[in-house]
C-alpha cells in the first residue's frame, strides 16, 4: 500500500507541504534565521524523503509540477514592485541603474570565469551565469539557455545564503556601509535572501535591496540569454 | 485574488505568445512581465486586483521552488565532483560584485 501512496501526486504535493511548513515553524521559531530559510529546510526535508523512499524524481515531479507551476504567474508579478520602484528612485535612476548593470556583471562574470577554467563543464558555466537572480527568474533562464534548472536553484539558495551573511559585514569593515550601498549590494548579489536580511537592517535598506533585487533579476532575463 | 490571477496568467500566455511569434531567447515569463510593466505604465496606474495577486503569490516563493531544488537529487554525480569547488567559486565571486556595486554608489553620490 505505501509503495502505492508513493507513486501518487499528491502524496508528494502533500509532503511538500508539509515540508514547507515544517521549514516555515523551524524558521520561525530560530528568530528568523537567515542561514535556513524555509526553502532550504522544506528542500531538506523533501530531498531526504525522496531519498529514503528511492522514489525516482520523475515520479516526485508530477506532483511537484503543480507548485512549480505558480513560478510562472510569480515572475510576472514581478511588474508590480518593479512599478512602485521606478517611482521611488526617479531622482537616482542613473547612477543606481550602472551600480545594478556593473556590480551584477562583475559577480557573475568573476563566477563563470572561474567555473570555466577550474571546472570546464559548459552546462554548469551556463548555469553559474543566472546564481545572483532570483530563484523563478534563474530557472526561466537556464531552462532557455539549456542550463540545468536544479542546479541554478542551488547556486541561487547558496550565493543568497553567504552573500547575506557577508556582504553587510564586508562593506561594514571596509566602511562603505549605508542603507544605499549595502541595501543595493544585498539585492545585487543576493537577491530575496539578500533582501529578507535587508529588512532586517531597516526599512530604507529593505527598499534598496527589493529594488535592485529585481531590476537584477530583469535586466540579466532579458541580457543573458543573448550571451550564452 | 482570482480576477487578478486570471490577468497575471494571460500576461504569461501573450508572453509565451511574443515568444514564439518574435523567436527571442528571453524567457516566456519576463516578456509577460515586460508586457504587464508596459501596460501598468500606460494605464499609469496598478490595477487593484492585479496588485492584490501578485501581493499573495510572492510570499509563497519558497514552497513554489521546493519542487525544482528537489531536482538536485539527480544532479548527484556533479555535487560529488565539484561540490566545493562549486561552493568556493559562489562565495569568493560575491565580493567583487558587492565592492564595484558599493564604490559606484558612493563615488556617484559625490
Amino acid at each position: 500500500m505505501l509503495s502505492h501512496l508513493l507513486q501518487q501526486p499528491t502524496t508528494w504535493l502533500t509532503l511538500t507541504l508539509g515540508a514547507y511548513l515544517l521549514g516555515l515553524k523551524i524558521y520561525q521559531g530560530l528568530n528568523q534565521a537567515s542561514w535556513l530559510p524555509p526553502v532550504l529546510s522544506g528542500f531538506l526535508i523533501v530531498t531526504f524523503l525522496l531519498w529514503v523512499t528511492e522514489t525516482p524524481y520523475s515520479t516526485y515531479e508530477q506532483g511537484g509540477q503543480l507548485l512549480s507551476f505558480f513560478l510562472g504567474p510569480v515572475v510576472v508579478g514581478l511588474a508590480v514592485p518593479l512599478f512602485h520602484h521606478f517611482h521611488q528612485m526617479k531622482k537616482q535612476a542613473l547612477i543606481i541603474l550602472a551600480a545594478i548593470v556593473l556590480g551584477s556583471f562583475t559577480t557573475i562574470a568573476v563566477a563563470v570565469a572561474l567555473t570555466h577554467y577550474w571546472i570546464g563543464i559548459d552546462a554548469i558555466t551556463t548555469t553559474m551565469a543566472s546564481k545572483s537572480v532570483t530563484t523563478p527568474v534563474a530557472v526561466a533562464i537556464t531552462e532557455q539557455t539549456q542550463g540545468i534548472p536544479a542546479l541554478a536553484a542551488a547556486f541561487v539558495m547558496i550565493t543568497g545564503i553567504i552573500g547575506a551573511a557577508i556582504i553587510p559585514l564586508l562593506l561594514k569593515g571596509l566602511k562603505l556601509d549605508s542603507p544605499q550601498t549595502t541595501g543595493v549590494a544585498l539585492g545585487v548579489c543576493a537577491h530575496a535572501v539578500g533582501t529578507s536580511r535587508a529588512i532586517e537592517l531597516g526599512q530604507e535598506y529593505a527598499a534598496y535591496s527589493a529594488m535592485a533585487m529585481t531590476l537584477t533579476a530583469s535586466l540579466h532575463a532579458i541580457v543573458l540569454p543573448w550571451l550564452l | 485574488m482570482l480576477v487578478g490571477l486570471f490577468a497575471l496568467l494571460v500576461f504569461l500566455i501573450l508572453g509565451e505568445a511574443t515568444q514564439s511569434w518574435v523567436a527571442i531567447p528571453v524567457p516566456s515569463s519576463i516578456i509577460g512581465m515586460v508586457l504587464l510593466l508596459i501596460f501598468i505604465i500606460l494605464k499609469n496606474k496598478i490595477p487593484k486586483n492585479i496588485e492584490i495577486a501578485a501581493n499573495k503569490l510572492a510570499p509563497l516563493l519558497p514552497l513554489f521552488i521546493i519542487p525544482i531544488s528537489a531536482g538536485l537529487i539527480t544532479q548527484a554525480e556533479i555535487i560529488q565532483q565539484y561540490g566545493l569547488k562549486l561552493l568556493i567559486i559562489l562565495t569568493i565571486s560575491l565580493i567583487p560584485g558587492a565592492l564595484v556595486t558599493a564604490l559606484i554608489l558612493k563615488l556617484g553620490k559625490r
